[in-house]
């Protein structure tokens, strides 16, 4: 019997944190979303706010720019990440160069450094434009193209790119190396050359790693504020920010407003956690390392 | 005929050199087997043939062509690594189509071959499965399928069956070799295992320490080993020295009456099974048993004579306990021995 | 050869560069239109920040503070849900494990708006622990994830040698179980103390104004575009990070070198 609930207890401490705080926010937002918020005298379920955001056209914008955003920074980061880390392999083999270590600094700077980082290079007055003015490509300042406040999101995809690309060169990069060592050879010794062995052996090999960190990079630009905040288009907005705004409103009965924004986010991470799951499924039918 | 030949190859690791002055001819449609404790440079000659690794000195030749320049992916000698290697993420059939879907060949005649080998190497039925859903056997089937697939000018088989328990050990053995009959193609094996080297080969190199010691049948160097290294190394236990004059072997043990011409420094050497327990008589050495281990179909005793040990191994039916005083018979006639 | 070596370099200017060009801000007195490397030296910024009387110091200390407290919460809920997780089966196992990389995925903001209220309720919101219970939550997938890990990897089996040995369950813990988990500590510490120390909008939520970490006091000078002083003020941000993971490493990895010499 105490063998039986031994683990309970191990796990209580966690989910209190998780129970408690974790999942008592998501219901809780999930209840003002659907106008469950006694505090300020709402007692009944309504659908009515999913329907006013559903059909609101600055609501769509804002989902439209925030998937944008988040999918194509989530992407060049991955295909890029994935091919410095086949680049690093190489390096690595010849010397252990620094360089092995220092690709990894942008992973422990945060968010609001790096929105600061593609701000000092590309605003108007940035230094891009300003190599672009010494090159003779611009004639003034002003007409260098905005690459930040801009309304596709360029800044937002670059700040992302930059702080994904080494985060999927760390995951990829030591599962790439033990492939490398124990199939390569293998692979070459049977007639395949170096672009046959990345894509035919390699490449699938490293593929479920890949597309959990691409998911992870996803979910959390999708909902994350700081970036769009500081590097975003004033119209459209990102989501978060959208929602901060109702959130943040004198009038607490918008409040449902933002928790209705929150669980279509909420909902978004959920459909990626699906794909997550559905990876790891694909990474056990063949992992007998 | 000569396949692959190996001329005068070199190799050192951190300055530790681990193939000295390798020179050997690897014949057509046999099966040739390097034998050797770890460490003695055979997997290193495997790689190299392969084209794994680089030798720092030396040619290596397929039939009259130089092969040192080309490439792992051309050179068309495949190895199945002890730990197999099977692609993970791909079923059995592309595992075995894996090399010639590289060379961009046909897809019927892909799925020809691979159909052939299937049957070849028994294994219908599991055309479609992951190798983690194999059997151990049934994986190492597939790693020499699929090596097998792209027809490869020498097969190379590094420890292939270390991992496998005694009795599929002894299955795969004779399934490799039948094959390979079969097939009459050119198998090179390593392996640390002198049971399995004589059983398989058709022909034996021992490598100590980087060099080739001997290389010969099976036969030949289990009976007819050259030197004391050889023999050790294949289970002699007993040597004797002493000289010869007059038809008779004078060594410490004893005098032992031998047809040899006079000479003033011989070894003869005996395998413990080549001593047996007898009555007292002229040619016997008296000893005192000191040691017996048990080992299911033998016994193998260490017997005292003065200072000096001699190991000898017996069937169950003669019996002896420790402290019992024995006579030993030992035929110097037939005896191996050095000079 | 040649042109995975240029993409390679390529890759890593674009990686490295933009925090040359943050080093120079952060130092410059002058950077005007069109020039490109800064027109005067000055270090006015980074004595703004180190100067006691502006209080920056002060924030940057406590600020390390919560981190420091987030992450030894953090891993102390971790360690025995992992090993719960890795050496017993028990029913809803997997329900568990979903619950506790959730976190990972379902963004903080739908988190803190949702439980802000009831922080609100309970005196939560606007202090020091509210905003330490809020940023445990995103460390609990990483603090789980990595010492399942190293459990699963190492397994129970030593320790029951040592139990069988005679070690008390204490004494387990202390001299075989600390010694094999601490490279997984250190790890899971690091990611942990690093996303607690950068965390911004649920520090602002939870903390509603009150409780300024660095990462707050940071934000107003990126978002006002003051490119010295937000540069000098993330390069000492950035330093204080390494500097922290650096001496954790020097300390437990000491401490671990010296005893792997008798466990490995």
């Amino acid at each position: 019997m105490r063998k039986k609930i031994k683990p309970y207890i191990m796990l209580i401490p966690v989910m209190i944190f998780i129970l408690g705080i974790f999942i008592a926010g998501i219901v809780s937002g999930l209840l003002q979303s659907f106008g469950y918020f006694p505090a300020i005298g709402l007692n009944t379920i309504t659908v009515q706010y999913y329907k006013d955001i559903l059909s609101s056209p600055s609501f769509l914008k804002a989902l439209r720019f925030s998937f944008c955003t988040s999918f194509i920074s989530s992407l060049i980061a991955v295909v890029l990440g994935v091919l410095f880390s086949y680049l690093l392999l190489y390096n690595q083999r010849r010397k252990r160069g620094p360089l092995v270590n220092i690709y990894k600094v942008p992973i422990i700077v945060p968010h609001t450094i790096a929105a600061l980082l593609i701000f000092i290079l590309f605003t108007q007055s940035g230094w891009i434009a300003r190599l672009m003015y010494q090159l003779g490509f611009i004639e003034d300042m002003q007409s260098f193209k905005p690459m930040i406040f801009d309304r596709q999101g360029l800044g937002v995809i670059m700040a992302y790119v930059w702080k994904g690309l080494p985060f999927i060169t760390l995951v990829t990069f030591e599962i790439l190396r033990s492939v490398e060592n124990k199939y390569a050879k293998i692979a070459a010794n049977l007639g395949a050359n170096h672009f046959q062995v990345f894509r035919y052996i390699l490449f699938p090999l490293i593929f479920p790693t890949t597309a959990s960190g691409f998911i992870i990079i996803f979910a959390f630009s999708f909902g994350a504020f700081e970036i769009p905040y500081l590097l975003g288009p004033s119209t459209p907005k990102a989501l978060p920010i959208l929602s901060y705004i109702h959130y943040n409103s004198v009038n607490l009965a918008d409040r449902p407003y933002a928790m209705v924004i929150n669980m279509c986010i909420a909902l978004c991470a959920f459909i990626t956690v699906g794909l997550y799951v559905l990876t790891f499924q694909f990474i056990k039918k063949y992992n007998n390392q | 005929m000569a396949k692959i030949y190996l001329k005068n190859i070199n190799k050192s690791y951190d300055n530790k050199a681990v193939l000295k002055n390798i020179n050997i001819v690897i014949n057509e449609g046999q099966l040739t087997v390097l034998l050797g404790p770890s460490g003695s440079g055979k997997t290193t000659m495997l790689h190299g043939i392969a084209g794994m690794v680089d030798f720092e000195e030396g040619d290596i030749f397929f039939g009259d062509q130089l092969m040192n320049h080309v490439s792992i992916d051309k050179r068309n000698a495949v190895l199945v690594d002890q730990n197999l290697l099977l692609f993970p993420h791909m079923t059995v059939e592309s595992n075995i189509a894996f090399g010639l879907k590289m060379r961009r060949v046909n897809k019927s005649v892909i799925k020809e071959k691979v159909n052939e080998l299937i049957r070849l190497l028994e294994l219908e039925g599991h055309e479609k499965k992951f190798p983690n859903e194999l059997s151990g056997g049934q994986m190492q089937r597939v790693a020499i399928a699929r090596a097998l697939a792209i027809e490869p000018e020498v097969l190379l088989l590094d420890e292939p069956f270390s991992k496998l328990d005694i009795m599929l050990r002894k299955n795969m053995q004779e399934f490799v070799r039948a094959l390979q009959q079969k097939l009459n193609i050119t198998l090179i094996m390593v392996t640390h295992d002198q049971e399995e080297a004589l059983s398989m080969a058709d022909q034996v190199a021992l490598l100590l320490d980087g060099e080739i010691k001997q290389y010969t049948t099976p036969n030949e160097i289990y009976e007819k080993p050259v030197s004391k290294e050889v023999a050790d190394f294949f289970g002699v236990r007993n040597y004797f020295e002493g000289k010869i004059s007059g038809g008779e072997f004078h060594s410490h043990l004893g005098r032992f009456s031998t047809n040899l011409p006079n000479c003033e420094k011989i070894t003869f050497m005996f395998r413990p099974e080549q001593i047996g327990f007898g009555e007292k008589q002229k040619d016997s050495i008296e000893g005192i048993v000191k040691r017996r281990v048990y080992s299911g179909d033998k016994v193998v005793y260490t017997i005292d004579v003065r200072d000096f040990h001699i190991h000898v191994s017996s069937f169950i039916y003669k019996e002896f306990n420790i402290g019992d005083k024995v006579y030993l018979q030992a035929n110097f006639d037939k005896a191996v021995y050095f000079i | 050869m040649k042109v995975k070596w240029i993409i390679k370099y390529i890759i890593l200017t674009v990686l490295l560069f933009p925090l040359l060009m943050m080093i120079g801000w952060s130092v410059s007195s002058a950077w005007p239109w069109p020039s490109l490397i800064p027109q005067g030296f000055t270090l006015r910024a980074y004595s703004y920040v180190l100067e006691p009387t502006t209080g920056v110091f002060k924030i940057l200390v406590d600020s390390m503070i919560l981190s420091i407290v987030v992450t030894a919460i953090t891993l102390l809920v971790s360690i025995p849900a992992a090993r719960a997780i890795a050496f017993y089966d028990f029913k809803g196992k997997s329900v568990v494990k979903v619950l506790i990389l959730l976190p990972l995925i379902v963004p903080m903001l739908t988190v803190a708006m949702g439980i802000h209220l009831r922080f609100i309720r309970l005196g939560l919101a606007n202090t020091f622990w509210g905003v330490v219970l809020i940023h445990v939550i995103p460390g609990i997938p990483y603090g789980v994830k990595i010492l399942l890990n190293v459990f699963e990897l190492n397994g129970n089996k030593i320790e029951t040698q040592a139990r069988i040995l005679g070690a008390s369950p204490l004494q387990v813990i202390r001299y075989v179980t600390l010694p094999l988990i601490t490279p997984g500590l250190i790890i899971a510490g690091s990611i942990i103390y690093i996303a607690s120390f950068s965390q911004y909008f649920i520090t602002f939520l939870i903390g509603g104004g009150r409780i300024v970490t660095y990462a707050m006091f940071l934000f107003p000078f990126v978002e006002s575009g003051d490119r010295t002083m937000a540069s000098a003020l993330s390069i000492v941000f950035i330093l204080s990070i390494t500097l922290v993971l650096f001496i954790t490493e020097k300390i437990v990895g000491n401490f671990y070198e010296k005893s792997s010499r008798y466990y490995v």
